[in-house]
């Protein structure tokens, strides 16, 4: 039977938080970006450098994935949970296995999309999702590298679990 | 009639009378090792079409990445239609006996995966 402890009610108030800090900053970015009279970066060649160089996103990247593994190996000791694989323990569900894998299959089908987006853009001359991330550097080095580090260390948590 | 789940060495279960014979055909194929030869051959394709200077380095290395996850998209479809139909987890894209000795290793794919695309791409920031 299923032996997994709900999840306490402070983390979901601090997800539900996150949640709305990070829907707050599309907003904030989002306006702008609208108001703005001038362009935010070189619309013709974005520059490669911004304010840090790039190896400082590479290595915070690969840092934050590895930190994001090691918090939730971390978590799972702490709380005494036994990692359970799909379709054992709370996810025998049926409907759960299927929802899961669905999920995975959505998610690589989106970056499958993305990817020959990516691939078409560099060959037709049009701006590909690098040059908008560059754009995005130049105009808020900062904000850009916290958006990496964040993204970086949910993969590493979700992604790279170590089963025991 | 016996009948094995999955691609890549599955157990043989009961044949369900209202099951498509498609989806019955579909799970008696090695699914996974399909899979494999799939991308291998794409990324021949892919290498090919680079070396006559069809497609540019970054192009053909953003399509060989679409493929691998296309397939591996394709493979996660399967399982979730083959598990909706029944089958267990456990039962679907099982290793086969002769790679068990090297699952744990495989935990260490989506690192090496991750660090190698991250230091890979940044070489095509142009």
């Amino acid at each position: 039977m299923d032996d997994e402890p709900l999840p306490q009610s402070w983390v979901v108030w601090a997800l539900g938080g996150v949640a709305v800090g990070f829907v707050a900053l599309l907003v904030i970015a989002g306006l702008a970006l609208l108001q703005s009279h001038h362009p935010v970066c070189n619309t013709n060649f974005p520059a490669r450098r911004g304010d840090y160089p790039t190896y400082v996103y590479v290595f915070a990247a690969i840092a934050m994935f590895a930190l994001g593994s090691l918090t939730s190996s971390v978590g799972i000791r702490r709380n005494r949970r036994s990692q359970k694989m799909l379709g054992e323990g709370p996810w025998t569900n049926p409907a759960a296995v299927v929802n899961v894998n669905l999920a995975v299959a959505i998610f690589l089908f989106l970056v499958t999309i993305l990817m020959l987006i990516e691939a078409w853009t560099l060959g037709h001359g049009v701006w590909p999702i690098t040059y908008y991330v560059r754009c995005s550097m130049n105009a808020g080095a900062f904000i850009t590298l916290i958006g990496v580090a964040s993204y970086a260390f949910l993969i590493g948590r979700w992604m790279w679990v170590f089963k025991e | 009639m016996a009948r094995r789940r999955t691609g890549g060495g599955s157990k043989p279960g009961p044949r369900k009378d209202n099951e498509p014979l498609w989806l019955e055909w579909l799970e008696q194929r090695p699914v996974g090792g399909v899979g494999a030869s799939v991308v291998v051959a794409g990324w021949l394709v892919l290498w090919l079409l680079y070396a006559r200077h069809v497609w540019s380095l970054e192009v053909t290395f953003f399509v060989a990445v679409a493929l691998l996850t296309f397939v591996l998209g394709c493979l996660s479809a399967y399982a979730a239609l083959v598990q909706a139909r029944g089958a267990k987890p456990n039962e679907v894209l099982r290793l086969p006996e002769s790679w068990k000795d090297f699952e744990n290793y495989f935990r260490w794919l989506t690192p090496v995966a991750f660090m190698f695309g991250l230091i890979f791409a940044h070489y095509f920031w142009h």
